[in-house]
């Protein structure tokens, strides 16, 4: 099959979105994979996704074939697209909000915390085929053989632990040494 | 798929940095969003992934629901194969059997999480 060749503007995008989506959990990692499946479903052009997936041969061709087939019916992927993003939406807003460290009182805490839970009762309807989605168009594309840098990884906030070989502490030091100097 | 290679390592790397004795829903989650990948490229079919999205929907409700965080480290116990299969034929390409074996050592999934001291 035909392998769809992405600039490499787009392609750090994309890598710089599924570092996103490895740094993160709780749906919204999942929020920066649908970013992704996004962006590269109009690189790739709708109606020739459409086609390659009903053409497809891997070993994984029994569910792409079917998203293939079934793409434009009322319960097919382009409408179930849809109705994850608006899911996705809500969970990247309550959850940003919830991790943000700033906000003053516990109460308004629990608050935004109970709106999280509300959205995770929608995770169930994030489909497998999603994700089958996602591996198909990585696999016939260009991007499959970049590797996702370290500098792109968010740098984790859990118990002083760091990912991609960047010391947070040695940040907040380096952005303190600067606001001083300011 | 290089690409998917450091995807799926990256988050095992990922679930390694986090405190696992007390964040089981954590590691679940990880966990269960490389089962996803590693499903869809394999071309498994998992008859009982809707079961386990709730599960894991009701893990995130809550966390200290001890009868859920059973059933999920059972499922957990037996999906782990299919991680292994799919690192074993990603292996080749770039290596990643090795950093797999590196965070996750071979009896890793067969114990209750609970005792894994990382």
């Amino acid at each position: 099959m035909e392998t769809i060749n992405i600039s490499p503007i787009y392609a750090t995008t994309i890598v710089q979105k599924l570092a996103l989506y490895c740094s993160s959990y709780l749906g919204n990692d999942v929020y920066y994979l649908k970013e992704v499946v996004l962006l590269m479903i109009n690189l790739y052009g709708e109606e020739k996704l459409v086609e390659m997936l009903k053409q497809d041969e891997s070993s994984n061709k029994n569910i792409t074939r079917k998203i293939g087939e079934n793409w434009y019916e009322p319960n097919g992927m382009k409408k179930k697209l849809v109705r994850i993003s608006i899911i996705l939406e809500k969970v990247n807003k309550s959850y940003s909000v919830l991790y943000d460290r700033t906000l003053p009182k516990k109460e308004m805490e629990k608050i935004k915390y109970k709106e999280f839970l509300k959205q995770c009762k929608f995770f169930p309807r994030i489909e497998n085929d999603f994700y089958a989605l996602f591996i198909f168009l990585i696999e016939n594309s260009s991007i499959r053989t970049m590797n996702i840098s370290a500098q792109y990884l968010k740098i984790l906030d859990v118990s002083k632990k760091t990912f991609g070989g960047i010391q947070k502490k040695k940040l907040r030091e380096d952005y303190f040494d600067v606001v001083k100097k300011d | 798929m290089k690409l998917l290679n450091d995807l799926i390592a990256r988050r095992l790397e990922l679930s390694k940095d986090l405190e696992l004795n007390n964040n089981n829903l954590k590691s679940i989650w990880h966990f269960y969003e490389v089962y996803k990948l590693c499903l869809n490229f394999s071309g498994k079919i998992d008859p009982t992934m809707k079961l386990k999205n709730k599960l894991i929907r009701r893990l995130i409700t809550n966390p200290e629901n001890i009868f859920v965080l059973g059933k999920l480290k059972r499922f957990i116990s037996e999906d782990v194969n299919i991680i292994e299969l799919t690192l074993n034929s990603l292996e080749e390409s770039s290596g990643i059997g090795e950093v797999f074996e590196d965070f996750y050592p071979q009896s890793f999934f067969a114990i209750n999480l609970d005792d894994r001291n990382l």
